[in-house]
């Protein structure tokens, strides 16, 4: 049989096509169910690690029963519309204006009740999230971690290290007077010693990244004033 | 005289002909996944499972596959194994996954996977070609294991995750050298190994 054939150069890139195809699905198909049993345990570490809980794979899920007493989704009037904690878990944040859809992760760590919230936004080059949580007194931020898709290695993907994210421990959402929610505000050049209730000192070199955490933070955590109000 | 041949097809690219210090093929990856050995070790397995494998398959097919199409075919066999190494490490080792992150992906386009396929696979029998991408494999993971126990060892002074270099040392004013942590020092590592290796060798030496 002649090789160099049009013919059967076309056949025989056809079958290996869906030769591979039909592999690589099957693969896919079988190892679905892990892979998403660790996105779902990366999850509940991240949620933990706002609150301070340290866990691994092994036992976040573990952990996560015992830290976390409730789960809900609310909308953007913080009327509560989901009630199941597995659902809840499932239910990724959506800020649209109508039809929010706003999860909230009750956590109760020393005695002491934390609301931990999903963060979704931009970054430079993709998509960034994470996780806030919400001293009771629905103004003081407790902790926080993000993540990030494909931000500049080496400057803008430093938003996962501790260093950046233990500057937004105890910065307030509301302005002195309590009545305006102002959030956080990254400062270039070290100024953020400025303002000590709201400001966090920008990472050099990733201006864009900075911002992007600030309108993520700042977007997502106004969405929940409603049921912040209701809440306190 | 043919085991003999077998047997240099393996060593051979763990000396005179290693993929990273004398072909020079491979060194974005030896650079960035070489801060640990973990990950170190874990990309060095991936890539010796893909060249070994992409080796073997294509010199199986090579009687088969329209020289017109053959870049295309050797793409698609190395892109296969390398989807299934990303998907097992998702399910099985996700955290080391998401170290290693675009660079088990990236091993689409280690120049030592085509680079063997191209000039080896082509023209050679199956178990040939299986012992060639195994020892070139074998020979990117080596050096890739060298400059991570390195860097680990002198940059955080940990090895495998657990500290080794007592606390003694560090109260004595000993600190670790940040600079290891970055990825200028694993090339000027590599060139070390590089330069070590062609004193020792006199056959790679340029006259």
């Amino acid at each position: 049989m002649n090789v160099q054939n049009n013919s059967y150069t076309v056949i025989y890139a056809s079958i290996m096509v869906v030769a591979v195809a039909a592999i690589l699905t099957l693969l896919s198909f079988g190892l679905k169910d892990r892979q998403q049993a660790n996105i779902d345990n990366e999850k509940r570490q991240n949620i933990l690690k706002t609150v301070n809980v340290e866990s691994t794979s092994d036992n976040a899920a573990q952990l996560f029963e015992q830290t976390v007493k409730e789960a809900i989704v609310v909308d953007q009037t913080g009327k509560v519309i989901v009630s199941d904690k597995n659902e809840a878990f499932n239910t990724a944040i959506d800020i649209t204006e109508n039809g929010s859809k706003l999860p909230v992760f009750k956590c109760e760590k020393d005695g002491k009740t934390f609301y931990v919230v999903p963060l979704k936004g931009a970054g430079l080059w993709g998509k960034i999230w994470g996780y806030a949580s919400i001293e009771s007194d629905c103004n003081t931020i407790a902790g926080v971690v993000f993540d990030h898709e494909s931000e500049t290695p080496g400057l803008g993907d430093k938003i996962t290290t501790k260093e950046f994210q233990q500057l937004f421990v105890g910065k307030k959402l509301y302005d002195e007077g309590g009545s305006e929610l102002k959030g956080v505000t990254v400062y270039k050049g070290g100024l953020a010693s400025t303002d000590p209730l709201h400001g966090i000192d920008a990472l050099s070199g990733a201006t864009l990244t900075s911002n992007g955490v600030q309108n993520m933070v700042n977007d997502c955590l106004r969405a929940y004033e409603p049921y912040f109000k209701t809440a306190k | 005289m043919a085991k003999n041949k077998n047997l240099e097809l393996l060593t051979n690219s763990l000396n005179i002909n290693n993929p990273v210090t004398v072909q020079v093929l491979g060194i974005c990856s030896a650079l960035a996944v070489t801060v640990q050995l973990e990950p170190a070790i874990v990309m060095a397995i991936s890539v010796t499972f893909v060249t070994a494998l992409s080796n073997l398959i294509i010199s199986l097919l090579r009687n088969t596959i329209p020289s017109r199409i053959r870049i295309i075919v050797q793409l698609m066999v190395v892109s296969f194994l390398v989807i299934v190494v990303d998907q097992v490490l998702k399910a099985f080792m996700y955290q080391l996954d998401k170290q290693l992150s675009v660079y088990v992906g990236l091993i689409i386009t280690n120049c030592i996977v085509m680079g063997r396929l191209e000039a080896f696979a082509l023209g050679n029998k199956p178990l040939p070609a299986l012992l060639d991408g195994i020892g070139s494999g074998a020979g990117y993971g080596v050096i890739l294991i060298i400059v991570a126990f390195v860097r680990e060892l002198f940059g955080s002074g940990k090895l495998f995750g657990c500290q080794v270099i007592p606390d003694g040392m560090y109260n004595i004013g000993y600190e670790n050298c940040g600079f290891m942590l970055n990825p200028p020092m694993a090339l000027i590592l590599i060139g070390v190994i590089i330069w070590i290796q062609r004193a020792r060798n006199k056959e790679l030496q340029e006259k």
